[in-house]
């Protein structure tokens, strides 16, 4: 049991900067999820956490030792890969007691062990096939036992499920946190999938360009995200975004863009407390298509550019004109599926004036506070 | 002019078209000539009379009880053990170093192949330079450094088939790396990653992760090194052509002499016959027990499935 710990952690591959001063607490015990887009550092950082890579600047802690020039088998780390990596020519015994064939240990504990972990992921009928002869989630699940057998105190996954199919990641999603729970051990999980994260994840730290932009729990990063990458990143849809500034019309002041005017409720420009607001944020779920009873909701007008039903919603692509720019940059919003409109209808929006978000021009959260 | 509407040409027609013509192609160049010296090799031949007479198997007990015969066979089965065994470790060898990340990679990759690319006669001429007692290469560093004696002669009666196969295996060597470098390079990273996570250190990754995937790369040069190091001609002719007397005389050399030089047709053909069944033998032995894994590995998981 450990937690793990960065400093400062930088890894540069020639002039290329993929993680930049990265420091990150992760407590004994916890599932912490980094999530971000491709690119974003996120595989480097767990590489070096296992001592596949070493980091060109900073530390990296275990259980208050620092481990930058331990061999990645001695540091107590296990590893679940993207690829699965499972040995092809071994069967899957074979594979799941590999670690421990090459730590020496002797084969009755050896035995024993397997057998414990193909009870614990319900594999004991999959241990005298061959890795051709199983599907994607068995493969993936003796990959798991793999790294379970070695009981380390920490776990590491690089975006596992990310070879199968939908149906597949959901049940699998639920076997590794169900995995968490029993083994309280400490769980790193990299992915791209915002979903996965805000399922699995006791704390998701979503990284952007070799940086963390935001560390904290599910309803953290979602309900207060600290700027618009990690607001985009979130949900899907990502937040909408509007660009614009504050402005004073008809005597009450608000959120002017290029296609509408939203008056703001006393206290909300305030409590952002500067004059750089750009951008006005609201999520898809949080606009409102019927307004009867309208509470505090500042109404605008969009023209429906497209409809998605998904069965259990619509999603409507709203745009605000009719220019080449209005049809790129639209505007999504979760409506009931038995709502009726048609492809260019105007519609009335409400935006609850505490659903909305304003961020400044550098693209940090300053509503709300 | 109406053009009569020709059907598509079916799959199956169109595979037996195209083997139909490598069919062809090997009949006329293999079976064909093969079947030819299995005549000759059933007849006593003689030149000067124009005489063929059938003798039955008589050549070839001929063949088997000529002391030159066997000891040529034996010569070959010595060649080809120090070929086999040199230019497998030596092309395993440049393969791994060429599957290493590192600058003008891409140019050092086709210029290792270049001995393979040049005709075994060149090769020997080249070695010749390298060799000769009077003016080769080795005598004109290690003379003047006192290593060895002045006009050191290197194709000895001990050392001539020695050095006869490193002349072979820089021929040889290239193509076998090539086989092998394919074979590496299809081996995913992660695995190797995943080694090192559980463990295992470079000889551990070596024979747990590379071994398995390169066996049939193993099968296909070791194959391919044996036969060619058994039917290898030219290179014997033209660098050492037997000698000194006859410590390098291999079977296809002695074949080539009963034919073209004593016109012993009958005999040369018997004893061609030792050369392919030693081959096929060798041959047929690698296949077994390459793939002898595999199919104890499928009797295990055939019994795993009926206990459990």
């Amino acid at each position: 049991m450990a937690g793990v710990r960065l400093e400062g952690v930088t890894k540069r591959f020639g002039d290329t900067l993929a993680v930049d001063r990265l420091s990150l607490e992760i407590r004994d015990g916890e599932f912490v999820v980094l999530l971000g887009p491709s690119g974003c550092g996120k595989t480097t950082t767990l590489n070096m956490i296992a001592g596949l890579e070493v980091p060109s600047e900073g530390h990296i802690m275990l259980d208050g030792r620092r481990i930058e020039g331990v061999p990645p088998d001695k540091r107590d780390i296990a590893m679940v890969f993207q690829s699965i990596a499972l040995y092809p020519h071994m069967t899957v015994a074979q594979n799941i007691a590999f670690p421990l064939r090459m730590a020496r240990m002797a084969r009755p504990e050896i035995d024993k062990r397997v057998d414990d972990v193909a009870r614990l992921l319900h594999i004991g009928e999959l241990l005298g096939r061959h890795v051709h002869e199983l599907s994607g989630g068995q493969r993936q699940r003796v990959a798991l036992g793999r790294a379970v057998v070695r009981r380390p105190a920490v776990f590491l996954f690089d975006e596992p499920l990310s070879s199968l199919d939908a149906k597949l990641r959901v049940e699998m999603r639920i076997e590794i946190k169900k995995l968490h729970e029993r083994l309280g051990s400490t769980f790193i999980y990299v992915t791209h999938d915002q979903v996965e994260a805000l399922t699995m994840a006791d704390r998701i730290a979503v990284m952007d360009a070799g940086i963390v932009q935001q560390y904290g729990s599910p309803d953290e990063v979602y309900g207060r995200p600290s700027n618009t990458m990690v607001a985009h990143f979130l949900g899907d849809p990502g937040m909408n975004f509007v660009a614009g500034r504050i402005a004073e019309r008809n005597g009450s002041r608000g959120f002017e863009a290029a296609a509408f005017f939203l008056p703001l409720p006393e206290g909300v420009i305030e409590g952002s407390g500067a004059g750089a607001i750009k951008t006005l944020g609201i999520r898809a779920e949080n606009v409102r298509t019927e307004l009867g009873g309208a509470g505090t909701a500042g109404v605008i007008e969009g023209r429906v550019f497209a409809t998605e039903p998904v069965g259990s919603d619509l999603f409507l692509d709203i745009a605000f004109g009719d220019s080449d720019e209005a049809a790129r940059r639209l505007f999504k919003v979760r409506a009931r599926p038995e709502l009726s409109v048609r492809v260019g209808d105007t519609v009335p929006l409400g935006l609850p004036a505490d659903k909305l978000y304003l961020f400044d021009d550098a693209g940090r959260r300053v509503y709300p506070r | 002019m109406a053009t009569k509407q020709r059907p598509y040409m079916s799959d199956a027609r169109f595979a037996l078209l195209i083997v139909a013509v490598v069919l062809a192609f090997h009949v006329i160049i293999i079976a064909m000539p093969l079947g030819y010296s299995f005549y000759l090799s059933l007849h006593e031949t003689n030149i000067i009379l124009r005489r063929s007479d059938y003798v039955g198997f008589d050549m070839w007990q001929e063949a088997l009880d000529t002391p030159e015969v066997i000891q040529a066979t034996l010569l070959s089965l010595e060649f080809a053990a120090i070929s086999v065994v040199l230019s497998f470790a030596l092309s395993l060898g440049i393969a791994v170093v060429l599957d290493l990340d590192f600058p003008l990679r891409g140019l050092l990759r086709a210029l290792v192949l270049m001995p393979w690319a040049i005709s075994e006669i060149v090769t020997a001429g080249m070695w010749t330079m390298v060799t000769d007692p009077g003016w080769g290469v080795f005598n004109g560093i290690l003379v003047p450094l006192g290593i060895v004696p002045e006009g050191f002669v290197w194709l000895n009666e001990n050392w001539a088939l020695f050095w006869l196969s490193v002349a072979f295996v820089w021929h040889i060597a290239p193509l076998g790396a090539f086989f092998f470098l394919a074979a590496l390079q299809s081996i995913p990273d992660a695995l190797y990653r995943a080694a090192r996570m559980d463990g295992a250190g470079p000889l551990a990754r070596f024979w747990y992760v590379t071994v398995p995937h390169i066996r049939y790369a193993v099968l296909i040069v070791l194959v391919v090194m044996t036969v060619d190091a058994f039917r290898q001609f030219d290179l014997v002719y033209a660098y050492t052509a037997g000698g000194p007397g006859t410590v390098t005389e291999l079977l296809p050399l002695q074949i080539y002499r009963f034919n073209f030089q004593f016109s012993q047709y009958g005999l040369a053909s018997a004893s061609s016959f030792i050369l392919i069944i030693i081959a096929t033998v060798l041959a047929t032995a690698y296949f077994f027990l390459l793939s002898r894994r595999r199919r104890v590995e499928r009797e295990v998981r055939q019994a795993a499935v009926i206990t459990g």
